[in-house]
């Protein structure tokens, strides 16, 4: 039977969406993950498009290798621009997650139990830190500090943010992130329950009265801003609030620094090296990045984040760079994580951590 | 995978090199074609002396081995139709040597262009990059004899060859490096441009090019025609364009709506500053003549000979099957009207572009990918096309290579060429195991 014959198993603007992928492999070359797997074209935005397109037309069947696979894109976007076609890669992996789960296809068991966790408030990925064991010390009053689910999976980053933004922008910290921007079930595909969790949380706010939002994770910064809301990362307020004070800038830091960049937010990247920068910390920007926020979509395979993570301590290491400093908490979490027990010289921390013992410093 | 295929290779390559689970065999089983076919098991050697082992197994064992780069290959070149081992070169990118004061690089196969560029800096480009973009293997690229606008000028891949390594598949191997001319220079000719049928090239040496200086004129022409006109005119007055690409009405109009020019041509001369400006002084004196809709110059932009069909493509929201050729210039007046009839014929739309000197001429089909039936026309068409330009004297599969898209329009138009490549595959691959189907569809060709 010709594949025009057969009701496409998606919908017809994904299904459509899919076959404009011409296969040119540009995208290829800017997949980090794609790298790290040394090329392989099973790892590749092309690869996962154009198995959504098989999968699509029903040339092959759709069993749980397939929807697993699906989950390894760190959905970076990295592919998107690239494109000569416009494709946006990242964007039809991300559709393909959410109609699988929509055509009642279960996705890995740690995402499926996503929903689930993120009402009950319990840790979102293993091995997670024992999230209710820190609790933020602060009401919130017209500005807050809200440090989101992905940030509060690993407390010490929770407590670093909480603390810088504090004692420099008298900013408490919300109680719990609950409910949450939903980015983290966007991500998994559970695009309704995300939106739901959004606009609870926007209601809350509202009800409280909170006019300024500062978030210790870029991404919950976007989310709350298109909810209408005024948000901003903490990484910029901090930049914004001019926080390196003359005597931590002449007190030279002498151990250096590669900041891994969050692929998706330039804002938060410019304003991490900045303060760095002010401080007078030896700072230099990863090679690879793979290591926004979505590294941790709990999708990513453990052994891909290893290896991500070996890259870029093996560059620190080459550079004679004693820290690496993620610029988004969880990523700096997960990598930390995938690490753990490994022989690996320089310190992983994440921006928040590593800013604050520069001030202790000073 | 046959069970005896897995504990073949088992004893060449680990087990995190073989793969054969059904997504690994689903993401190898397509190009930038539509050609389609899984293998039975991909393997993804990491040294030359595995490459030479996996061939040597498959002539003893008798299963077919497919050569593959980054599988950009616009007709099928890649795809395993005959099943068997898909052979991932991409792991084979280890750079030998760099001689960044020569622009020279001795490395593995599945080096990316890209990478080659970047690690040559600014001075040095591959005037053969520029087309299939980044992605493509400096492996890929000398297989199919790559091409682009600039070969008018520089030649195509073979010309930055000074040198390569490669097994054949009864396991020897023929080193060539440092036979940039002369002397058994001819066998390398012979592997370049095979597509993976004769030999697997496991290193490459290439000589780039020093990046000119350079000015693109681009005018808009009333007819396609008129550019064979202008060219012959250029030449008459002893002016030679680097390049010369024309975008025909149908890629104008798909990309730009309707308008009044029938055809954009992009004039290129590269050299020193003299040599441009008096190559385009003729040809502001000839463009009196011919007084174009419109002239404007790019100053320092090399062509780019995808970058208006891209944007028709993606203005279309279409797919497209392409056929390539170089044809005897003189037969492009007749030729370039026929294409039209072919297309009204299947009612498909088209987009084409020639390289004039060259007589290159690249005709894409197009199709929606969710239309079976207008797929079934667009793959009619191209096969037509592909007999009109080979039964015209055509070297069909220029800039592409022939791979399996039109393999039988070149044994049903020149069986006498399929003759004697199917003699020189006897000698390197007497069991007939290295990419079957491409070049010549059937081993009886
Ligand atoms: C948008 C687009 C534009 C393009 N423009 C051009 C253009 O302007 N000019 C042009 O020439 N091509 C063009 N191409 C086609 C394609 O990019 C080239 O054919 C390129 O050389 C293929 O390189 P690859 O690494 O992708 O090889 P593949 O597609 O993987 O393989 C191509 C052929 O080479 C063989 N092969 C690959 N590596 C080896 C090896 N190491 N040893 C032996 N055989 C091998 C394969 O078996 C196959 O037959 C274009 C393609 C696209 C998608
Ligand atoms: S997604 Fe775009 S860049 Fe990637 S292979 Fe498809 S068409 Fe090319």
């Amino acid at each position: 039977m010709s594949s025009e014959e057969k009701e496409p198993l998606f919908s017809e603007d994904l299904t459509r969406g899919l076959q404009f992928c011409l296969r040119c492999g540009e995208c290829n070359l800017h997949c980090p993950v794609h790298r790290t797997l040394q090329f392989n074209e099973a790892y590749s935005p092309r690869g996962w498009v154009n198995l959504a397109s098989m999968l699509a037309l029903r040339d092959i069947p759709v069993f749980i290798d397939k929807i697993e696979h699906m989950y390894i894109s760190v959905l970076c976007g990295r592919c998107d621009p690239p494109c000569p076609y416009d494709v946006r890669p990242s964007e039809l992996i991300l559709r393909t997650r959410k109609e699988l789960i929509d055509l009642g296809y279960v996705p890995p068991l740690e995402v499926a139990a996503l929903p689930r966790k993120i009402r009950t408030n319990l840790p979102l990925f293993e091995p997670a830190a024992q999230e209710g064991a820190w609790s933020p010390p602060e009401e919130g009053g017209s500005s807050i500090l809200y440090l989101g689910r992905w940030v509060l999976n690993s407390p010490e980053a929770a407590v670093a943010a909480s603390e810088l933004a504090m004692r420099w922008l008298s900013v408490p910290s919300l109680a719990d992130s609950r409910p949450s921007c939903g980015e983290v079930l966007r991500l998994a595909g559970y695009f309704d329950e995300a939106r739901e969790e959004l606009e609870s949380l926007s209601e809350i706010l509202r009800e409280r009265g909170v006019e300024r939002i500062v978030t210790a994770c870029p991404e919950a910064a976007s989310r709350l801003s298109e909810a209408g809301l005024t948000a901003k990362t903490l990484h910029e307020s901090l930049s914004d609030a001019n926080v390196v004070d003359e005597k931590m800038a002449s007190k030279k830091f002498s151990r250096g620094v590669l900041l891994v960049p969050d692929c998706w937010h330039e804002g938060a990247n410019e304003a991490m090296f900045q303060i760095l920068s002010e401080a007078n910390v030896p700072v230099v920007y990863s090679k690879i990045c793979a290591s926004c926020g979505y590294l941790v979509t709990y999708n990513a395979r453990p052994d891909v984040i290893e290896r991500l993570g070996r890259e870029i301590a093996s560059q620190a290491e080459g550079e004679g760079l004693t820290y690496v400093a993620f610029v988004h908490p969880a990523a700096y979490s997960a990598v930390k994580a995938a690490l753990r027990g490994a022989k690996v010289r320089p310190k992983i921390l994440d921006a928040f951590q590593l800013l604050l013992q520069v001030a202790r410093k000073a | 995978m046959p069970e005896d295929l897995v504990k073949i290779l088992g004893k060449i390559l680990g087990d995190d090199r073989i793969l054969s689970d059904e997504i690994s065999l689903a993401t190898f089983s397509f190009d930038a074609s539509n050609v389609r076919q899984m293998p039975d098991a991909v393997v993804r050697p990491t040294s030359e002396e595995e490459v030479g082992e996996v061939l040597q197994a498959a002539t003893e064992h008798e299963f077919f081995v497919t050569p593959r780069g980054a599988a950009t290959s616009l007709v099928g070149g890649p795809i395993p139709v005959e099943g068997g081992v898909v052979l991932d070169l991409t792991g084979l990118d280890e750079v030998f040597e760099l001689d960044e004061e020569e622009g020279t690089v001795e490395a593995g196969p599945g080096l990316r262009v890209k990478e080659l560029e970047e690690k040559l800096g600014g001075d040095f480009f591959l005037p053969i990059g520029l087309a299939g973009g980044g992605s493509a293997t400096i492996g890929g690229l000398a297989a199919t004899d790559a091409a682009s606008s600039l070969s008018v000028s520089y030649g195509t891949m073979r010309n930055f060859v000074v040198g390569l390594r490669a097994v054949t598949p009864a396991g020897r191997w023929i080193d060539l490096r440092g036979y940039q001319a002369g002397g058994p220079r001819f066998l390398m000719d012979s592997i370049l441009g095979s597509e993976g049928t004769l030999a697997v090239i496991t290193r490459v040496t290439i000589r780039l090019a020093r990046r000119p200086q350079v000015v693109t004129h681009s005018l808009d022409l009333l007819d396609s025609l008129d550019a064979l006109a202008l060219l012959s005119e250029l030449a008459e007055r002893g002016a030679r364009p680097a390049a010369m690409d024309v975008f025909h009405r149908d890629v104008l109009e798909v990309a730009e709506g309707e308008q009044e020019a029938g055809a954009r041509a992009l004039i290129t001369f590269t050299g020193t500053s003299e040599c441009i400006e008096s190559n385009s002084k003729i040809l502001r004196e000839v463009l009196e003549e011919f007084k174009p809709l419109s002239h404007d110059v790019l100053d320092g932009q090399l062509p780019d000979r995808n970058e208006p069909i891209i944007r028709a493509i993606k203005q279309a929201k279409q797919a497209a099957i392409f056929v390539s050729a170089a044809l005897p210039r003189s037969t492009l007046r007749d030729i370039i009207p026929e294409i039209d009839r072919t297309a009204s014929r299947y009612r498909v739309s088209t987009l084409t572009v020639s390289s004039v000197p060259l007589g290159w001429v690249t005709v894409g089909f197009l199709f929606d990918p969710l239309d079976d039936k207008l797929l079934g026309r667009a793959v009619s068409a191209s096969q037509s096309a592909a007999e009109l330009f080979a039964g015209n004297g055509g070297v069909l599969g220029f800039g592409t290579g022939i791979g399996r898209t039109m393999a039988h329009a070149f044994a049903k138009h020149r069986p006498e060429a399929a003759a004697a490549f199917a003699l020189l595959k006897k000698v390197f691959d007497p069991a007939w195991i290295l990419n079957p189907g491409k070049i010549v569809p059937t081993r009886g060709g």
